[in-house]
């Protein structure tokens, strides 16, 4: 299987995290010589930032008509596409991580909360020298936990 | 109620400061008294520790007179304790006197009491707004000068010393 | 979830998934950090309540994440699974104590949590100055702690101590009140 992307949203809604393993697939990208302007088709062509609004308007809307539709304990887990796959997981305290991968993957719920619980909590809560909230990624980025989720990603999911 | 008791608890700092003292009946009005005796055994405290491999309990340090001895404990830390017994204890007046004291006293009988002491000391420190700074001499402020190093006021303490100093007797714990 | 449920969870996560540290570490330090405060403000003890319970709030935002990574819990339906959750399992995990919990309001909005034993208390005197006694709360940074905590799970509280055995009273008594639940915050708006 393969992770093509990874997003950690804190509870302002804002994007703390980011990060992209391969290029887009061409059918969300966009044709690479389109970049910069209106392609043909009428499509304007999405920086990296855009994407994470897109995916934090989905994710949020998909949660909240989940818990309409399902009560309030229940949760949204994944949605496939003819192209990718996006696993969710939420905590108790609203940090969302979201991540695409490709269809053939099984569920990533248990590896999210892993990715939460044993690198999160670990490098980016508990660094005293890291702030409590991280607006523009700020203590997200630290050496520690890039390392180990390049290396979570890489070698355990690979 | 005749037999040995307890005449003076005097807790010593690391600079030769006193910290607490204690006096118990029927001694106590005799603090001048005291504190010269405490304060000569702090040479003999001088003596042995320079020889080797001393334990924390330094036993008789003195035997002041027929009724009077003192005993030592020097923790590692440089805090001395001092306790000075009386061999015929409160009840008896010099005016009959037993023959002489009941030399019976074996330098263990006097451990619990200076347990005791100890473990009130070390609760005393560990009182996080008992501040030791404010009981050590300030370096070229002269001995005499009250100010510079003030002797333990904590309540708890003080009563805890009283309470050892009162109900030790030999072979017992406190 | 029930009371009991709630004890076996903060019993098996105690036992199995904790790093232990001496206690005496831990009290001593507290015990330093309110002393030195205490210096700090001149002893103005309304200012240095205000400033643990400030100190707990900070804990409390990172602590309930790694509460959530030990302990594996979701969220509780109701008020009254909260202060389980924080009696049973919150308390006893990171201090190896559980309060009680009692004096809840009609509305069920409001708790006192008794605590039978306070490590961060142990040895501790207060001050003998005529004011630390009825001033003082000692163990305000757990206010803080409970109010940072609970406000990143979308409850907003309000705590205080209203008896401690510190200052001489029967027991150790905090007040919880939940003022509202936090909505979800949106993303701002764009053109």
């Amino acid at each position: 299987m393969t992770v093509y992307s990874f997003y950690i949203f804190d509870r302002h809604a804002e994007c703390i995290y980011k990060r992209r393993w391969l290029p887009r697939p061409t059918s969300v990208a966009g044709k690479p010589q389109t970049q910069g302007g209106p392609t043909g088709l009428g499509q304007t062509v999405r920086a990296s930032d855009d994407d994470a609004k897109l995916v934090f308007g989905t994710v949020f809307s998909l949660r909240n008509m989940v818990r309409k539709l399902g009560g309030d304990d229940d949760n949204f887990i994944s949605y496939t596409t003819n192209q990718y796959k996006l696993h969710y997981y939420e905590t108790p305290t609203n940090i969302k991580f979201v991540m695409l991968t490709d269809l053939k993957s099984p569920s990533m719920r248990i590896a999210l909360q892993q990715i939460y619980i044993n690198l999160f909590v670990e490098y980016v809560v508990k660094n005293p020298l890291s702030p409590v909230e991280h607006p523009g990624g700020v203590g997200v980025n630290n050496e520690l936990f890039e390392e180990s989720l390049e290396q979570f990603v890489t070698r355990v999911l690979a | 109620m005749a037999g040995p008791r307890i005449a003076c608890i005097g807790v010593i700092g690391k600079a030769d400061n006193p910290l607490h003292i204690a006096l118990f009946p029927p001694y106590s009005d005799a603090m001048i008294e005291f504190s010269f005796l405490l304060n000569s055994c702090l040479d003999i405290f001088e003596i042995r520790r320079k020889q080797t491999s001393i334990d924390q309990d330094l036993g008789l340090l003195h035997a002041i007179d027929e009724r009077l001895a003192a005993y030592g404990w020097l923790t590692t830390t440089g805090v001395k304790l001092l306790i000075i017994v009386d061999l015929f204890g409160p009840e008896a007046t010099s005016a009959r006197l037993v023959g002489p004291a009941v030399s019976g006293l074996r330098d263990s009988d006097l451990k619990p009491a200076f347990r005791a002491l100890q473990s009130a000391y070390i609760q005393l420190l560990q009182n996080p707004f008992y501040s030791p700074d404010d009981h050590v001499p300030t370096p070229g402020v002269t001995a005499g000068s009250a100010s510079s190093c003030q002797s333990i006021s904590n309540s708890k303490f003080i009563a805890d010393v009283k309470r050892i100093g009162e109900t030790w007797v030999p072979g017992a714990g406190v | 979830m029930s009371a009991t449920k709630a004890s076996r969870i903060g019993e098996e996560i105690w036992k199995t998934r904790i790093d232990k540290v001496n206690a005496e570490l831990v009290t001593l330090t507290y015990g330093t950090i309110v002393a030195q405060l205490c210096q700090d403000y001149d002893s103005n003890y309304q200012d240095v309540n205000k400033q643990l319970d400030k100190m707990g709030y900070n804990i409390g935002m990172r602590l309930i994440e790694d509460f959530l990574a030990k302990s594996g819990v979701g969220r509780c339906a109701n008020f009254r699974e909260t202060a389980d959750m924080i009696a049973k399992v919150g308390f006893k995990i990171f201090l190896n104590v559980a309060p009680t919990v009692t004096n809840w309001s009609s509305d069920n909005n409001q708790f006192s949590l008794i605590f039978d034993e306070n490590p961060l208390a142990d040895f501790v005197e207060l001050p003998d100055d005529g004011r630390a006694q009825d001033e003082l709360w000692f163990s305000n940074i757990l206010c803080g702690v409970l109010r940072g905590s609970l406000e990143m799970v979308q409850m907003q509280i309000e705590a205080h101590f209203v008896s401690d055995v510190l200052r001489g009273d029967d027991t150790t008594e905090m007040r919880v009140s939940l003022v509202r639940y936090i909505e979800d915050e949106m993303p701002p708006e764009e053109e």
